[in-house]
């Protein structure tokens, strides 16, 4: 894994992880709830 | 950055999003249970079932368990793209699963629902993170081994095969390098006596 892909990876896995928690998660609860 | 690079970051955060995602709600669900129920239900069967799963309950978990399996392929699948070890992602997988319902026990376990004791769910809960640590140990080592080589990967694990190849001794160069050794004293062939018939 290049220098490029382990930053790529990262950024979108906290980006991922963010919106999973801000977003995503309350709203599947709320949804299946 | 190619077009490779920026599907495989989309996979990969869409695989993170959706592990999280699940993973809250397979834990939403679990907590209901156990602050509901004790920690069991069920439902179904020929026999009465004392504390019945509520519908809500069983969505949550079975979309939390299931999604996370499909989202974590996603994220493995980007993983592999980029050119990183599914395996190492599929363990950051293992972490979050097992820390997330492990907070679950140990919280309910400090902190018990009124008529309950959090004594066996501390227990457990210290389990399930021992397990998350389990997955999460080997992947901070190899972070902490990469970051000391300066971002070089790690060396091979085993050095290729060397493959020597030597003269027979006596026979000299030319052909294959090789030939049969000198027979000396041994017979060219093996002459057997002939046996009597004892029938």
């Amino acid at each position: 894994m290049t220098r490029t892909s382990a930053l790529l990876w990262l950024a979108a896995t906290l980006i991922g992880v963010a919106a999973g928690l801000a977003v995503l998660g309350p709203m599947l609860v709320g949804y299946l709830k | 950055v190619s077009a490779r690079h920026v599907v495989a970051s989309l996979l990969v955060a869409a695989g993170a999003a959706g592990v999280t995602a699940c993973l809250r709600s397979a834990a939403t669900g679990m907590r209901d249970v156990m602050v509901t129920d004790g920690g069991t239900c069920a439902g179904g069967g020929p026999y009465v079932v004392a504390r019945q799963c509520t519908s809500a309950d069983t969505r949550l978990l079975m979309v939390g368990i299931l999604g996370t399996l499909v989202s974590a392929g996603f994220g493995l699948a980007g993983t592999g793209m980029l050119g990183g070890r599914a395996g190492t992602a599929g363990l950051l997988v293992w972490a979050a699963l097992f820390g997330t319902l492990g907070w679950n026990f140990v919280d309910l376990g400090l902190n018990p629902p009124a008529g309950m004791s959090g004594g066996a769910w501390k227990f457990t809960g210290v389990l399930f993170w021992l397990m998350a640590a389990g997955g999460l140990v080997p992947v901070l080592a190899s972070a902490v081994g990469r970051l000391r080589r300066g971002g070089r990967p790690e060396p091979a694990f085993a050095a290729p095969l060397v493959v020597r190849a030597a003269r027979y001794p006596g026979t000299g160069g030319g052909g294959l390098g090789w030939a049969p050794p000198d027979r000396g004293d041994a017979p060219a062939r093996l002459n057997l006596p002939p046996q009597e018939d004892t029938r």
